[in-house]
């Protein structure tokens, strides 16, 4: 009895010392006003690059784009200047703000949009926007992401989470307390030991833990297994996803800014397996097919291409170089000829 | 329904209440009974359909070793069969149809692949053993059967320990569902403590060292150091992991009036195997050695081999119990050698050396072992671990070595929560205030990592 008093009195004390000291010591309101605390910082060097090289097409994705289309050759093939984006790990919330804070940032604006996704990631706000995938948000998002946060954040948070993140300091600073614990383990030992600074430790870990220093079936089955959530039956409801999701803001603000947009839907290395896609992702995808074509947007699907086989796969969904090279000719042919009856994805 | 979940919050919050507003034992017990079957159906309802087969079994053996003594063995067998032949089919068969396939490829014949897509039914090893104790202990006239159906078939489903132990025998759960249960705040005083450092465990300490184990378990060829720091990770996850579910599960059982049986003992403070094994998932290796070991005739050996076929086959068969694959069954037997090897040198059993300084030597031994064990048991293949033991890269330079020093220092960030409890239960008596004070940092921190990991319990998938 005395041990449960002293320890609901010590929780007291942890509580309130930590709800004076954090938002101090952070610089956040108390109570927060705004639930989702951003670090907006639009990359500069990311603009200053979209300025200076002015591109025509701009293709953006994720490490599917960055692994599956060759920039150089893709530029030899297609006319005007193009720009890849694949951006490791984004999914649909960066691809919003790079679209709506970097690509119609731009003067001229691009002429075409490349869209190259998975599954069912456009329509996913809250895939990949907390732990690591937070910073990403953060080098895209400007001041007042008020659809950002409704979206990614808001809306699939609990009411205890929302009055915690709120009124709980601890509750809702916890990533970066978390770094911050963590960060003294992670940092400090191996300054001491080998005298690398956290730069060189974070480039060490990237470097040892890089994909192509994994185990392929391994990564491949962690890969489908990190995804589970894109296997969720719930998130294959298009219609009961598309006005959560930033895919009509996507292409509202494209279509303001005069720009085109193509959507592409990547094979991965399980579609190389007859029947191994949900029957539900199935009846998504004619959905989305069917959402596009009211909006006027080219959808192109490569997910049962065949030129796209198994040995042009190398670490997990990603293509080796030589299945780079046959997809990047695929893509920059398919949008020389696109329109209606190019047979892509029909 | 885990534990770490907000709906199996809600969902125990529920059965509290209404379970201590009837106060009947019998509605109790119905109360739980459902409760229990609503837990384990809540992803694959089917899992409820071979609980209860097991359930029905038993409870007819039973009573029908007790009435027809001289068909005992007869109806042991049929009890015997249905329990470890469910085990085998949904747990063994894609392993034993591979190997006889490899068998026959080998001698060159040629076999058509006969895999099934079989979906472990999670839970399934422990409730298993849980259930064979009741027939096997009627069967050893240790006890009677029991009539009432629903006190029976709850201590086969108890909701807060089926999935993942601890492995209650009958003779000890049994006698508590029979027995009226009352409210006082003793139970609330022993609970709390249990509930707290089950999440602590889970949530701030298994989930994240799991991101390091992970990562250097899925390199194609991790250098040596690497592979030490991953499984000193590892050593801390599965202890972590395990344990967090056995003091949630005695904490909430707690809250329900019953007392579920210690499942670990400061394990990595052990002196050899013998004690390790009175130390690790007490449950299970108590089962083991009263229902395998000494029937064997472990403890009547009279020659060395035989002592080693029998420490052999009772742990080699306890690796088999935590997965369907070789290395499964590499670390027991590994823990059966180790076992043999003190047990020749004279250090077997209760063997405890004299003096500090041999304490602190045989508990480093110990360590090292364990922690190869863990190679073993964690390894993704025997060609995995050979290949990456074998690859002449020790990592003491470059970004291996950055990396390997970076997650040793994690691991011990980790570790530290768990390297303190020794050492407040030292000095508990002369500061009996400083374990609050441990368990409110420990709420704390839980906050602070909320939402990081969501990783299932390691064991569930035993």
């Amino acid at each position: 009895m005395t041990r449960l008093i002293v320890f609901i009195i010590s929780l007291s004390i942890v509580l309130l010392f930590s709800s004076l000291w954090l938002p101090a010591h952070y610089g956040t309101a108390y109570p927060r006003n705004s639930i989702v605390s951003l670090d907006p910082t639009i990359d500069p060097d990311l603009l200053k690059s979209f300025a200076e090289r002015k591109p025509e097409t701009v293709l953006l994705g994720n490490s599917m784009l960055g692994e599956g289309i060759d920039e150089q050759l893709f530029d030899e093939l297609f006319p005007g200047s193009v720009y890849k984006l694949g951006i490791n790990g984004a999914a649909s919330a960066v691809w919003y703000l790079v679209l709506k804070n970097v690509v119609c940032a731009v003067e001229p604006p691009p002429r075409t949009v490349l869209l190259f996704f998975r599954d069912s990631f456009l329509t996913q706000p809250g895939f990949r926007v907390d732990g690591k995938y937070r910073s990403k948000v953060e080098m895209y998002a400007g001041p007042g992401e008020v659809l950002l946060e409704r979206l990614a954040y808001l809306d699939g948070m609990d009411w205890y989470s929302y009055y915690a993140e709120k009124w709980l300091p601890l509750f809702g600073e916890r990533e970066r307390l978390r770094d911050d614990i963590v960060g003294i383990a992670k940092y400090s030992v191996p300054l001491r030991v080998t005298g690398n600074d956290s730069i060189a430790v974070d480039g060490a870990i990237a470097g040892t833990f890089a994909d192509s220093n994994m185990n392929e079936s391994m990564l491949t089955a962690a890969q489908l297994d990190a995804e589970k959530v894109g296997g969720d039956i719930d998130h294959f409801d298009f219609g009961a996803r598309l006005e959560t999701s930033f895919l009509p803001a996507m292409v509202d603000v494209l279509e303001e800014h005069g720009i085109e947009l193509v959507v592409l839907r990547v094979k991965r290395r399980r579609d190389l397996k007859a029947n191994s896609r949900p029957a539900a992702l199935e009846t998504y995808v004619r959905d989305l097919r069917d959402y596009l074509d009211t909006r006027g947007v080219t959808f192109l699907d490569y997910s049962d291409e065949d030129a796209l086989a198994a040995d042009k796969f190398g670490e997990g969904d990603h293509l080796n170089e030589t299945g780079r090279e046959v997809f990047t000719r695929l893509v920059a042919e398919d949008m020389l000829t696109r329109g209606p009856g190019t047979g892509i994805g029909e | 329904m885990i534990f770490t979940d907000s709906v199996f919050l809600v969902f125990f919050a529920v059965i509290f209440v209404l379970y201590w507003a009837v106060r009947v034992r019998t509605a109790q017990n119905v109360l739980l009974l459902v409760g229990s079957y609503v837990f384990y159906g809540w992803i694959h309802p089917w899992f409820c359909i071979l609980i209860a087969v097991s359930t029905v079994v038993d409870y007819t053996v039973g009573l029908a070793i007790y009435r027809h003594r001289s068909r005992a063995k007869l109806f042991l067998t049929i009890s015997l069969v249905t329990n470890l032949g469910m085990l085998g089919f949904f747990k063994y068969f894609n392993f034993f149809a591979e190997n006889v396939q490899n068998l026959a490829s080998g001698v060159g014949m040629q076999m058509d692949p006969i895999t099934l897509q079989i979906f472990l039914p999670v839970g399934i090893s422990f409730y298993t053993f849980q259930t064979l104790s009741y027939t096997i202990d009627i069967y050893r006239r240790q006890m009677e059967p029991r009539t009432n159906f629903i006190d029976f078939a709850l201590f086969v489903s108890f909701f807060p320990q089926l999935v993942a132990g601890p492995i209650e025998r009958a003779q000890r759960f049994l006698p508590q569902i029979e027995s009226v249960r009352r409210w006082r705040g003793e139970l609330l005083y022993s609970a709390w403590p249990l509930i707290v450092m089950g999440y602590l465990k889970k949530v701030v300490i298994a989930d994240n060292v799991a991101v390091f184990v992970n990562k250097v378990y899925m390199l194609e060829q991790p250098s040596l150091l690497l592979l030490v720091s991953g499984t000193l990770a590892f050593t801390v996850q599965i202890f972590a992991d395990f344990s967090a579910y056995t003091d949630l599960a005695r904490g909430f059982a707690r809250l329900l009036g019953f007392d579920l049986v210690v499942n670990f003992n400061a394990p990595y403070l052990a002196i050899s195997p013998s004690d390790f094994w009175r130390r690790w998932h007490i449950s299970f290796s108590s089962w083991i050695r009263d229902y395998l070991y000494i029937p064997l005739g472990g403890s009547r050996v009279d020659s060395n081999l035989k002592f080693l076929f029998v420490t052999v086959t009772a742990m080699g068969l306890s690796g088999l119990w935590h997965g369907a694959a070789w290395h499964y069954v590499a670390w027991g037997v590994y823990h059966a050698l180790l076992v043999f090897i003190y047990h020749r040198l004279g250090k077997g059993g209760r063997w405890q050396p004299s003096g500090i300084a041999n304490r602190v030597v045989a508990w480093a031994v110990m360590f090292l072992a364990t922690n190869i064990g863990w190679m073993l048991f964690r390894a993704p293949s025997m060609g995995w671990l050979l290949n990456a033991v074998g690859g002449g890269d020790l990592g003491l330079s470059g970004d291996s070595l950055t990396a390997s020093v970076s997650i040793l220092g994690m691991v011990l960030l980790y570790s530290l929560p768990l390297m303190a409890l020794p050492l407040l239960e030292r000095v508990d008596q002369r500061v009996p205030y400083l374990r609050p004070v441990y368990y409110a940092v420990a709420v704390s921190a839980v906050i602070v990592f909320l939402g990081t990991g969501g990783q299932d319990f390691i064991y569930f998938q035993f």
